[in-house]
């Protein structure tokens, strides 16, 4: 099942607050870098944990965990078949 | 204060004070909370369920009830498995109570005894990777799961920059930790020392692996008596505040107790039955480093696990070491009030000899149904009883044979032991 580009943005958004709930949700927009929110190595790592995890994908291994906002995960998320909701 | 050369004593002639307490046990948050149970003569030691799926386990245990959010922000939490979160509360405690300012802290050694560490995690990773087949762990597995995350967490709270460690010998380890906090302090090593130790064991992995050694007893813990069928788990904390006698003289603190000595010594026969030869030669061991009389000790905190072997071998132990002094001392074992809490419980149960010290009763032994022939010494069944306490001593014998006995005394505000 596919999601809307809302809900998956959403979702996503959810998993750097999973990560780090020092953040408000109106501080992450789509192009905000996770860099810049102040996400360290290990907790941006772990970002692309929760998203594996949430829309049960393999992005380390398949080379596509590179993407540094939550539109550029988007990105990724979309070309992949069978993203779940 | 950073350690100096000009503190330096290679002689190991500086005395170490207890000058702050910090406990979270079965009890509560706080010393205070400790020292009410200890003195009611009551158990925290409840039948205790955890789940996975439609599996459960119940077993006797002593938890503590409390509100992660209430005591740290959710960012916080993120990286502070439970086994953190109580050393913190517990350290946090010792010291405000010492009221050492944060200069004089930035030069501590932290050293703490932790058998388990992140164990949830452990169980949850395990979980994610072996139930729901999912290829990766979580990227935090580690920096929750290691042991030494608690004293980074305490280094980082009190900003505090001396050496720190994690010493992980199971049911020994706080009591090995504070021998070695100890240690470091007498010989100048470090200016003063937060020791002590934390465990956060109730899980339902970690009940299924004490339930398959049958250490476990079947409704609660009652050491030295008849009928008695092992331990219950237990979680918690306790952190002592370790100083130069010197250095809390010249500030002016309260000066709870001296730790006067500590001996170690290790079983080098088998991994889990207890022998008389080992935890004999640590007790003898902390009486000469302390030059503590047998005759003079008042009271005992016992290891006492409630096992049928353990206890018979710990009356035992101290029979051949005080020989006809043993009938007049009073050894009780305070897992019976609140569980045995492995890598807290050395830390634990020495905190609750101080209490006993500071507040003039021997904490008892409870759910004590009557006599066995093989444990025929005083364990102060069922009450707590009032007792001037000047001297003492805190057993701790861990699995693989490793054994310590911390040996302390209580000073006169001149430093001077008191005498009875």
């Amino acid at each position: 099942m596919s999601m809307s580009p809302a809900a998956m943005e959403d979702a996503i958004v959810d998993c750097v607050l999973r990560v780090n709930p020092t953040f408000e949700r109106a501080q992450i927009g789509p192009d905000t870098s996770f860099r810049d929110l102040g996400l360290t190595s290990l907790e941006v790592i772990s970002v692309v944990f929760e998203i594996e995890e949430r829309f049960r994908v393999t992005l380390v291994d398949a080379g596509l965990d590179r993407f540094q906002t939550v539109r550029e995960a988007m990105t990724v998320l979309r070309g992949m078949p069978g993203v779940m909701a | 204060m950073t350690a100096t050369a000009a503190m330096r004593r290679p002689d190991g002639t500086h005395r170490v004070v207890v000058t702050g307490l910090g406990a979270v046990s079965g009890f509560g948050i706080g010393v205070a909370a400790l020292a009410r149970g200890l003195f009611a003569g009551t158990s925290a030691i409840r039948p205790t369920t955890r789940t996975f799926d439609d599996m459960s386990i119940t077993l006797p245990a002593s938890t503590i009830d409390y509100d992660p959010f209430a005591h740290f922000t959710p960012a916080a939490l993120v990286m502070r498995e439970r086994f953190v979160q109580l050393g913190l509360m517990a350290a946090d405690e010792a010291v405000a109570a010492s009221g050492l300012s944060a200069p004089a802290l930035a030069g501590a050694a932290i050293v703490f005894g932790c058998g388990g560490g992140g164990e949830l995690t452990r169980e949850e990773t395990a979980v994610q990777l072996f139930h729901h087949r999912r290829p990766r762990a979580h990227p935090m597995t580690v920096p929750r799961t290691n042991h030494q995350a608690v004293v980074s967490h305490v280094a980082a709270e009190h900003g505090i920059g001396g050496p720190s460690f994690v010493i992980a010998t199971g049911c020994a380890a706080s009591a090995h930790a504070i021998a070695q906090a100890a240690a470091m302090v007498r010989f100048g090593q470090a200016p003063c020392a937060l020791a002590g130790g934390t465990e956060a064991p109730v899980h339902y992995s970690v009940m299924r692996a004490f339930q398959a050694a049958r250490t476990v007893a079947e409704t609660c813990c009652r050491p030295f008596s008849a009928g008695r069928d092992g331990f219950a788990l237990g979680e918690g904390s306790a952190v002592l505040v370790l100083e130069t006698l010197e250095g809390a003289l010249s500030r002016g603190a309260t000066i709870i107790a001296e730790v006067a000595g500590a001996g170690m010594s290790t079983d080098p026969s088998d991994q889990v039955h207890p022998v008389v030869a080992g935890p004999a030669r640590a007790i003898r061991a902390a009486l000469a480093d302390s030059g503590i009389a047998p005759e003079t000790v008042d009271y005992i905190n016992a290891h006492g696990t409630a096992t049928p072997l353990n206890d018979a071998v710990e009356t035992q132990a101290v029979k051949e070491v005080y020989g006809t002094h043993a009938s007049s001392l009073l050894m009780s074992s305070t897992k019976s009030q609140i569980g045995h809490t492995f890598g807290a419980a050395g830390a634990l149960e020495l905190t609750s000899t101080l209490i006993g010290m500071r507040d003039g009763f021997a904490p008892p032994t409870v759910n004590y149904l009557g006599p066995d022939a093989a444990c025929d010494l005083d364990c102060v069944p069922n009450a707590p009883r009032q007792k001037s306490i000047n001297t003492a001593m805190s057993h701790s014998f861990a699995f693989g044979g490793l054994n310590v006995a911390l040996a302390v005394r209580r000073l006169d505000p001149s430093g001077t032991p008191e005498m009875n």
